[in-house]
């Protein structure tokens, strides 16, 4: 029962963390730090 | 008869479509990246429509009746996650460049007319393959459903790709895409619950499901591990298999031509990033519905064969009429939209990136037409392939996958991220994880070769590509204005960083939170509480 659980948490987890990455990775790229 | 005419409408309003765009396309741009005006739904569309084909709706549904439904869902993460990692780390770079095709942008990353020719030589054979799985998979269900012989049925699933791709070039692949892609997705939702439903619901899908005397585990993460209908020999085997296929498919959503070309398409970066967030979110909420359902088809037939026709199956025998119409015709939608987007690259690939490099070979007349002819002939070449071809759907399209995973994986990361890779180290890199793929894999899926766990093909492979990187890189020092290139990718354009723009994309990826937290309850009612109900688990 603890690896079904873990696969349905891993399920969302791993885009979750994705999204985060992609979060940080636009502002440090277009964010108003990187403005002329 | 009513799934002809479905087919038959459906058929005749991608043509329509087709034929409609096309007579808007005048230039080479319009032709091969859409005149770069794409909005996030075309794209997204295109991305999903272009990933998902029968190799998912046939091959991997039948894995899941076959009883690893809960491996592919193992494997789907990583695969997903290669979207937002991909347009990140990659395509967004691969759009700033403002090339026409993928293979153009190793060229002019690397200052090699060869380099660009070889990429173009790997879209060719590469993508042909897939192209051949693809359209064998169409024709097999349509000449099964309704009852012609399969050189007539390939013949229509041909006529029907190409006519629209031939014509319309990528605004009419775009546009039909992702008119493909809303029927698929809402047929195979439908479709799955309904099947879920009809089951008893979930608690009670999963507890028959959990009994199933001749396919023992098909509820367990693993699968089945036991037994004479085993196809993996142990968990830790199962597990190798998932995340080993789940990297290469990370790699092939994030790298491959068929997937980061819709970027050259996208109206800005900012439509690409957002674009690649809801590809994965689609992705991943699909093949939950594709998998459970997949397995549940067991309880209404436990010896559907090929075990690739068993959502068919369900469409045709257990759906009702409308629903089953839809599905079977989101089935070939899905197929007819990949064969779309790999006709266009590969007849892209051979007019723009290999026969200009050929004996300084010169279009004569005009560009769009010349393109359009090399389609045809390119087309004319894979139908001839694929009526003396063996079928094998499943098999072709994961060989294809690994051949791009290995041979543009390593060389695309690394033309962005690294100042030392050279001409000859792409070169090398590129050609050596090709070849690597091409036999290795190649010997496994259709020579019966048998290696163990450590000298898998797909590591061989990334590994054969590094090191013809790091060979090749050795021997010289990276070319100047080749630098200068890629200095000039890293600095994002000043329309790029608009206020609006970043919010917008900023609003995307951090709504994208709540719903993969929603996407894992989901999971959670439709798997998790069901199995966790069960008296033994197995």
């Amino acid at each position: 029962m603890a690896a079904a659980l873990a696969v349905v948490i891993y399920y969302g987890a791993v885009p979750l963390a994705v999204s985060v990455i992609a979060y940080v990775l636009v502002r440090r790229a277009y964010g108003r730090r990187r403005r002329p | 008869m009513i799934f002809l005419i479905g087919v038959a409408v459906s058929f005749v309003l991608y043509v329509a479509v087709g034929a409609l765009v096309g007579r808007r396309v005048k230039t080479q741009s319009d032709y091969f990246v859409a005149g770069r005006r794409a909005p996030t739904v075309l794209v997204t569309g295109s991305l999903v429509a272009s990933f998902l084909s029968t190799v998912a709706f046939m091959g991997e549904v039948g894995f899941a009746y076959d009883g690893y439904p809960i491996l592919m869902l193992v494997l789907t993460p990583l695969n997903a996650a290669g979207y937002v990692l991909g347009v990140m780390l990659f395509g967004r770079f691969l759009r700033r460049s403002e090339v026409l095709t993928v293979p153009e942008f190793f060229g002019k990353r690397f200052r090699s007319p060869g380099l660009q020719a070889l990429a173009g030589g790997t879209v060719v054979i590469g993508i042909g393959a897939y192209l051949i799985a693809v359209t064998q998979g169409a024709s097999l269900l349509l000449s099964d459903l309704v009852g012609v012989p399969h050189w007539a049925a390939l013949l229509v699933v041909w006529i029907a790709y190409t006519s629209f791709t031939f014509f319309s070039g990528s605004p009419g692949v775009l546009l039909t895409d992702t008119i493909m892609f809303f029927i698929f997705v809402l047929g195979g939702v439908a479709g799955m619950s309904y099947l879920l439903w009809r089951a008893g619901g979930p608690t009670t899908a999963v507890s028959k499901l959990a009994d199933l005397g001749d396919k023992p585990g098909i509820v367990s993460w693993h699968g089945i591990v036991t037994g004479p209908n085993a196809q993996m020999g142990s968990p830790a085997e199962a597990l190798v298999w998932a995340v080993t296929l789940g990297i290469v498919w990370m790699t092939i959503v994030a790298v491959s031509p068929w997937q980061t070309s819709r970027y050259l398409m996208a109206r800005n970066e900012h439509v690409s990033i957002r674009s690649g967030v809801l590809a994965m979110a689609v992705v991943l909420l699909l093949y939950v519905f594709l998998m459970l359902g997949g397995a549940s088809v067991n309880l209404f037939h436990t010896g559907i064969s090929p075990s690739e026709t068993a959502f068919i199956w369900a469409a045709r025998h257990v759906l009702p009429t409308g629903l089953g119409v839809l599905v079977v015709t989101g089935i070939l939608a899905a197929a007819l939209s990949s064969a779309s987007t790999f006709l266009s690259l590969i007849g892209f690939s051979v007019g723009h990136d290999i026969l200009p490099h050929l004996r300084q070979w010169k279009p004569a007349g005009s560009t769009v037409a010349m393109s359009r002819l090399v389609m045809l002939i390119t087309s004319l070449a894979v139908l001839m392939v694929t009526y003396v071809a063996p079928p094998a759907v499943l098999t072709i399209g994961y060989f294809a996958a690994t051949l791009f995973a290995a041979s543009w994986g390593p060389v695309a990361i690394l033309s962005i991220y690294s100042v030392r890779i050279t001409r000859r180290g792409a070169v090398g890199g590129m050609a050596a994880g090709f070849v690597t793929a091409f036999v290795l894999q190649g010997m496994v899926e259709f020579g019966g070769l048998s290696l163990p766990v450590w000298a898998n093909p797909v590591i061989l492979s990334f590994a054969a590509s590094l090191f013809g990187i790091v060979a090749g890189s050795l021997s010289e020092q990276p070319d100047p204005q080749a630098l200068s290139f890629r200095h000039a990718l890293l600095r994002p354009p000043a329309q790029e960083l608009e206020h609006v723009r970043v919010r917008t994309t900023l609003r995307f990826t951090a709504g994208a939170v709540p719903f993969f937290v929603g996407i894992s309850l989901l999971l959670s009612a439709l798997y998790f509480l069901p199995f966790a109900s069960l008296p033994t688990h197995t």
